[in-house]
């Protein structure tokens, strides 16, 4: 086990931010934690990191932990080797990691820039590598992609996937599901200060996912707006929003399935076609974050 | 580790102009304005009003701009006004730019631990200040043996062997306004008003409980009269021995006895009447230490219970 976690909570005076959180990561896994804001995943990736005392429960940790928390931050008066060489002279890191942790992030040609030159997309990989420094044992990442472009979003897979090979456990928070179900085979979803979901998503949408389903309606264009307008109009539709490519995406529970038809008809809109989408993340995650929270 | 991280403290710091600055102003412009002032007295004596005697006018300019004079000046008089602004500036620079850029998320992650940043923070606060001091006795000294040997030809004699020490020992005594930057930066959010609060809190507290001593004084009257003239003397004297301020500057007794004992020719006989209380001592001069020791002591002990049990939340 690289970390675990066993019945941790933590209070603000009378607020319970985290409630009995219990998990564990084996090493090399690469895990994502989801919820929505507020829902204490920052707090308990704080506690982790030994920035937050826990009001009660326990944290075992095996191994050099890194984190970056939020966005990551730097003296933007020094350079992105300076930022690295203070962390690493802080941490007992030597010098001889540095280079190759900025190699690593592509920043090696900006290195002697001063931090307050960089892009958001520059400083989230020179956090990046700031957390590669050493070589950790866990990875907490909060919100890694965070202004990367499209293609450093690409790239920041490709490390997490890297690091993850090479054993590194990584515990990784975003709201970016889509790209958290490509780089995470488990997720934990975590609301209210409480797990609702601990799984592989596959397990998971079995366990959750026959509830709230996803849909895909194709209607004709000159329709769309007045489908649109109908369906979100509708007590028993979660979510409903038109699709970049032409067609109307809508969540509602799997037993209001039936009620679509209907609907359409009496709003006499024609139905060119349908389909339910396959199970996703996003599914799993609005199950979660959507059932009752028991007290 | 603690050392270590000291270190890359410093090294950080090393690309704060703020210091620089410093140093350029306590190490280079002050004494340069001295060398200036006592060059300029010097040219205009020669024949006119202020040449009362000649030589000895000639003299005591000439003997204000050696090597010693100058390192004494600055230990006794120039530091002084430096020396609770750089403690705060300092202070604040290692605890509040941390606030500031939200560094506390990155440099208190579990390892290395907690305690060992802080004193490691306070460790190079102290390097620091040392730094800005000696640094600053050097450029005075420095420029004062260039001065001297260029215009004025005195001999750069004094008393070195009290000189020297003094810097180091100046070094300790800052370790007290120090401690109380690096605990007021972490309770005041606003950076101006920790500096403020450094540079102020002192005195302020030290003349509060002096105005509360005094009023709990008894009335005088005819009785009691004599009592209450050795009380509040015995009040101005010992009571400021425990004052933070009091102790803080160590130069100001021995540049104050040094200067008496020139008017007065012999330093510490019997004929100079203001012995008692000039006169330098190196008992005086450790209890200074001391006191200052003891505040730093209570500050950073306040200061580092405070962050043990803190949650970093920004």
């Amino acid at each position: 086990m690289s970390l675990i976690l066993e019945n941790i909570s933590k209070n603000f005076r009378s607020f319970q931010a985290v409630q009995g959180v219990s998990f564990t990561l084996e090493p090399g896994e690469v895990v994502g934690f989801l919820g929505p804001n507020g829902a204490g995943k920052t707090t308990t990736m704080r506690m982790i990191a030994g920035l937050i005392r826990p009001s009660s429960g326990n944290i075992k940790l095996k191994g050099r932990m890194s984190a970056m928390i939020e966005e990551p931050s730097f003296y933007p008066y020094l350079s992105g080797l300076e930022n690295l060489r203070y962390s690493a002279s802080l941490t007992g890191i030597g010098e001889n990691a540095i280079l190759p942790a900025l190699e690593r992030v592509g920043l090696m040609e900006r290195r002697e820039h001063r931090v307050s030159s960089y892009s958001q997309g520059m400083r989230q990989r020179l956090g990046l590598a700031r957390t590669l420094l050493g070589n950790p044992e866990v990875l907490l990442l909060d919100e890694p992609t965070n202004g990367l472009d499209p293609q450093g979003v690409a790239e920041m897979r490709e490390l997490i996937r890297g690091v993850s090979s090479e054993g590194v456990t990584v515990l990784l928070s975003s709201h970016i599901l889509a790209e958290v179900e490509k780089i995470a085979p488990r997720v934990i979803i975590i609301n209210k200060g409480r797990i609702q979901a601990d799984g592989r998503v596959r397990e998971l949408f079995s366990q959750l996912g026959s509830e709230i389903i996803s849909m895909t309606l194709d209607v004709p264009a000159d329709f769309t707006p007045q489908a649109l307008e109908m369906l979100g109009s509708q007590p028993w539709v979660q979510k409903v929003y038109l699709h970049p490519s032409g067609v109307l995406v809508l969540n509602l529970l799997q037993h209001d399935l039936d009620q679509i038809a209907p609907a359409m008809v009496h709003a006499r809109i024609p139905l060119l076609g349908f389909r339910t989408d396959v199970e996703s993340l996003e599914q799993v995650y609005l199950q979660a974050v959507t059932k009752k929270v028991q007290a | 580790m603690i050392p270590r991280i000291a270190l890359a403290e410093l090294r950080k710091a090393r690309f704060k102009k703020r210091f620089w600055i410093l140093l350029i102003i306590m190490g280079v412009l002050t004494p340069l304005v001295q060398v200036i002032i006592a060059y300029f007295v010097t040219q205009n004596l020669s024949g006119g009003q202020l040449d009362q005697g000649g030589a000895i006018s000639k003299d005591i300019a000439e003997n204000a701009a050696t090597a010693f004079s100058l390192g004494r000046n600055f230990i006794s008089v120039g530091i002084a006004i430096f020396l609770l602004p750089i403690s705060a500036m300092v202070g604040n620079y290692f605890i509040g730019e941390e606030r500031g850029f939200k560094m506390w998320k990155v440099i208190l992650v579990s390892q290395p631990n907690r305690l060992n940043v802080l004193l490691g923070k306070f460790l190079a606060g102290i390097m620091l200040l040392a730094i800005l001091i000696l640094g600053s006795g050097l450029g005075n000294i420095t420029i004062g043996f260039l001065a001297n040997l260029a215009f004025f030809h005195a001999p750069n004699t004094g008393d070195w062997g009290t000189l020297i020490p003094l810097y180091f020992l100046q070094c300790l005594t800052v370790t007290a306004p120090l401690a109380l930057a690096m605990l007021l930066s972490s309770l005041i959010a606003a950076p101006a008003m920790s500096l403020l609060g450094t540079i102020l809190l002192p005195p302020i507290l030290e003349g509060i409980t002096t105005a509360s001593i005094i009023s709990q004084l008894d009335k005088i009257n005819v009785v009691n009269a004599a009592f209450q003239a050795l009380k509040l003397k015995n009040l101005f004297e010992q009571v400021p021995r425990y004052y933070l301020s009091t102790n803080l500057n160590l130069g100001t007794s021995f540049a104050a006895s040094s200067v008496v004992g020139g008017i007065f020719g012999n330093r510490g006989a019997a004929n100079n009447p203001l012995n008692s209380i000039l006169e330098f001592s190196w008992q005086n001069t450790w209890w200074s230490v001391g006191v200052c020791g003891v505040y730093a002591a209570i500050f950073l002990a306040v200061f580092l219970a405070m962050w043990m049990r803190r949650d970093v939340l920004d």
